[in-house]
């Protein structure tokens, strides 16, 4: 279970959309090209009391509209299309900067060096076990 | 009655007398006087032997007193002498009258001057013998003229055969020679000739053998032989001389014979020696060559089963040199695999094509060779096929062969093992998803299963996510243990569009990390090709793996990699690989695809060498184009399996 702390603040998260009116739940958003990871993870998160949702590509995020309500980003770093560093800095430019936790498949060469400033927590390294990713969480939801 | 007998007597033609029995004469007729001028007086009794020529008196005599003998008459010639002197022949004929009783009682005779007669038949005979003579003389001009031609004939042939000719008598050293034999000797023609002017000219080193056949000649035996002159000219003749006892004269042996100047052919035969002598070299040196470079020759009568063999050929086979060749024999040390060929050799052979065939022998001794031969039908003398042909020993070089093509081969794994490790990468980065993909469910599945009460629909799920995720893995292992299986080259059936999207599949990552957008135009009507997979699949790998490569510098436009097949003609299939990078130099289009040639700083540089053997192992082509626009294509084209199953011949076992 996660932190007291973190589920408090979580919850406190939660408020009206705008827009459509709807409560919306905070999710942790999934963006991951690679279908294992997309299958996987959103029963994992539940398992962690997160709702969650995947998407195949940065552009199926941003095109489904639920940017507000992300509350947490877990994001693969090479993807065809947008990056996700790149969609990290897209969000930025729009205004949102949300925790993202990073996950990839590849050797650390391949991360850009600014990620972190930009609100990236943590980056894991597939594969990578439930424990890890549950403290890459923590740290996320703490700083909301 | 008495007168005109008396008459009678005197008028007869003759000369008329008669004789007593002993011979003395009793009348004789007016004529008998008139014809000699005697008187009856002086010719009665014995008196007419006077008028008798004295040189035949004694005959006449002689033959009177036989007739007076014998009392038979008979007739005789003597000449009779005229009143004026002169003699002329008579024919004396006497007969006997005879009375009663038988006795002789009278003689008579008549002598009749046979003269004139004689004188005509003298002159007849002469003119007959003149005549005679006239022929005689012409008979024997002519046969002179013969004779004359004749030796004409003989010194021209003589002249011609370069022969003289001689009789001799050695004890008396007395010589004939003709024409030509002076002239061999360059002695002035009808000079006196003697042993010892013809010993003066025989050269030194021959004048012992000289001397011995004089005495061997001497002694009554025929000689044959041969000697050198050195003429007066300064000249060495050979010469051959032959003589044959032909008589004894007073006991000395008389020789006829002829010498021949035999310089020339001497010459000649030397000559044909020395040839024979360089034909023996040649033919030693033509054995050294078969020897040391390791071929035979042969004729061969294939009807008669008759072979002749070079020393080389039956060194090869290690037949006992000069030993009887059969075809059976042949056969015999053929490879059992390859008879069936080496037949069908023989047969292309004897319907007239020439040849070039590849089989093995194992020898008597057991050594394995390979030969290579050719044989060319020659000409025929009769209507049966005789072939000329050569035979070499190459299994040195086959040797040779198989160790580059293990090489090769060796080579060819090496650059795919090589090129799979530039998929690392990419590998682990497929591995891993799934991996993660598994842990992650794993995880899941504790966490539901620990829940009170336990989600087992919710774990149920992670699990078969789970089995999904690993069999996952596993194809990526299995697809790569292909690829780094050291496998003997084994043709199957292929469709080019599925080992392309193979290939792509394990490539997939490399090409996203590349940044390469990726276009498939695949012929789904592609006919399938007779290859080996996991060998096109090398290739396919190298190109993609090269144009992504090719593009890594690229930023201005898009990395485009096009991957396209094609039928090509009736009979071949073609994929190509397209590019938009930084394209080729046109002077290295071919040049890429040299052993060691890259432009790349790491590059090993065989990548795409060994890609074109690989290609053309399968019969096909592998070649390199400039785009219109940026980058290359590079193509590869292979024959359809049906036409790759009739093009393929019986190539070397």
């Amino acid at each position: 279970m996660l932190t007291n702390v973190a589920l408090r603040s979580f919850v406190q998260g939660l408020r009206m959309s705008r827009l459509t009116g709807r409560i919306m739940e905070p999710i942790v958003a999934i963006v991951d090209d690679d279908e294992s990871v997309r299958k996987s993870l959103p029963d994992l998160l539940g398992e962690f009391g997160l709702p969650a949702k995947a998407f195949a590509s940065a552009q199926e995020f941003l095109a489904y509209g639920c940017i507000g309500d992300t509350r947490c980003l877990i994001l693969d770093i090479v993807m065809p299309g947008m990056s996700g560093p790149e969609l990290q800095r897209e969000l930025i430019r729009r205004g949102y900067t949300i925790p993202t936790i990073f996950i990839t498949a590849r050797s650390s060469d391949s991360i850009p060096p600014d990620v972190f400033q930009q609100g990236g927590i943590k980056c894991l390294f597939k594969p990578f076990s439930g424990a890890d990713l549950r403290a890459a969480l923590d740290a996320a939801l703490l700083k909301t | 009655m008495e007168l005109e007998l008396a008459d009678l007597i005197d008028a007869l033609p003759g000369l008329v007398w008669t004789a007593l029995p002993n011979g003395g004469a009793e009348f004789i007729n007016r004529r008998w006087r008139e014809y000699t001028g005697l008187s009856s007086d002086q010719a009665a009794g014995f008196g007419w032997q006077s008028a008798i020529h004295p040189g035949d008196r004694t005959l006449l005599l002689d033959r009177w007193r036989s007739f007076l003998e014998s009392g038979q008459g008979g007739a005789l010639e003597a000449r009779l002498r005229r009143y004026d002197g002169e003699y002329r022949r008579f024919l004396f004929s006497a007969a006997p009258l005879a009375d009663k009783s038988g006795q002789v009682v009278k003689w008579c005779g008549i002598n009749t001057d046979i003269e004139e007669r004689l004188k005509a038949e003298e002159t007849l005979r002469a003119r007959e013998n003149h005549f005679e003579r006239e022929q005689a003389d012409a008979a024997l001009k002519t046969s002179e003229a013969e004779l004359r031609l004749a030796y004409a004939h003989l010194t021209v042939a003589q002249r011609v055969s370069a022969m003289g000719s001689f009789t001799s008598d050695l004890v008396a050293d007395e010589h004939t020679w003709s024409d030509e034999f002076y002239r061999i000797c360059e002695f002035e023609p009808g000079s006196k000739v003697t042993t010892q002017k013809l010993r003066d000219i025989v050269h030194s080193e021959d004048r012992p053998l000289f001397d011995a056949v004089l005495e061997h000649a001497i002694a009554g035996n025929d000689v044959d032989f041969g000697f050198r002159i050195v003429t007066c000219g300064g000249i060495t003749k050979h010469l051959h001389a032959v003589g044959r006892l032909s008589e004894h004269i007073d006991g000395r042996p008389i020789f006829m014979g002829a010498v021949q100047d035999v310089t020339a052919s001497k010459l000649a035969e030397e000559a044909l020696k020395a040839r024979e002598a360089d034909l023996r070299q040649a033919l030693d040196h033509l054995s050294e060559a078969q020897r040391l470079s390791k071929t035979g020759s042969f004729t061969s009568d294939l009807t008669r089963d008759e072979h002749f063999w070079s020393d080389g050929f039956y060194r090869i086979c290690e037949f006992e040199p000069g030993s009887k060749i059969t075809t059976q024999k042949l056969q015999g040390i053929v490879h059992p695999e390859d008879l069936t060929s080496f037949q069908g050799a023989i047969g292309r052979a004897i319907a007239g094509e020439d040849p070039e065939f590849v089989f093995r022998i194992e020898t008597p001794r057991g050594v394995v060779k390979h030969l290579r031969g050719i044989a060319h039908r020659i000409e025929m003398i009769t209507d049966r096929p005789v072939f000329i042909g050569a035979v070499q020993d190459v299994t040195e070089s086959k040797r040779a062969e198989e160790a580059l093509n293990s090489a090769r081969a060796e080579l060819t794994h090496v650059e795919r093992v090589m090129t799979l490790g530039a998929l690392t990468a990419s590998i682990a980065h497929e591995v891993n998803q799934p991996l993660s993909g598994i842990i992650i469910n794993a995880t899941t599945c504790l966490s539901m299963l620990a829940a009170d009460p336990p989600n087992l629909d919710g774990a149920r799920a992670t699990v078969q996510r789970t089995l999904s995720d690993g069999n996952r893995a596993s194809e990526v292992i299995q697809r790569l243990r292909a690829m780094f299986a050291r496998e003997h080259p084994a043709n199957e059936s292929v469709d080019l569009n599925e080992a392309a999207r193979e290939v792509l599949a394990l490539s997939s990552n490399e090409l996203q990390v590349c940044r390469v957008i990726l276009r498939t135009d695949f012929d789904a009507a592609l006919p399938p090709v007779s290859a080996d997979r996991i060998q096109i699949q090398q290739v396919i790998l190298n190109l993609i793996l090269n144009a992504a490569d090719a593009m890594r510098a690229v930023d201005d436009r898009p990395r485009n990699l096009r991957i396209a097949t094609a039928r090509e003609d009736a009979n071949w299939v073609r994929l190509s690989v397209c590019d938009s990078g930084a394209g080729i130099d046109p002077q290295n289009l071919d040049k890429l695809f040299d052993a060691f040639f890259t432009t790349k700083p790491l590059g090993m540089g065989v990548g795409l060498s060994i890609s074109r053997s690989i290609i053309e192992s399968h019969k096909g082509r592998l070649w390199a184009t400039a785009n219109d626009g940026p980058g290359a294509t590079f193509s590869l084209s292979i024959p359809c399996r049906a036409h790759c199953d009739a093009t393929r011949t019986n190539t070397k076992v």
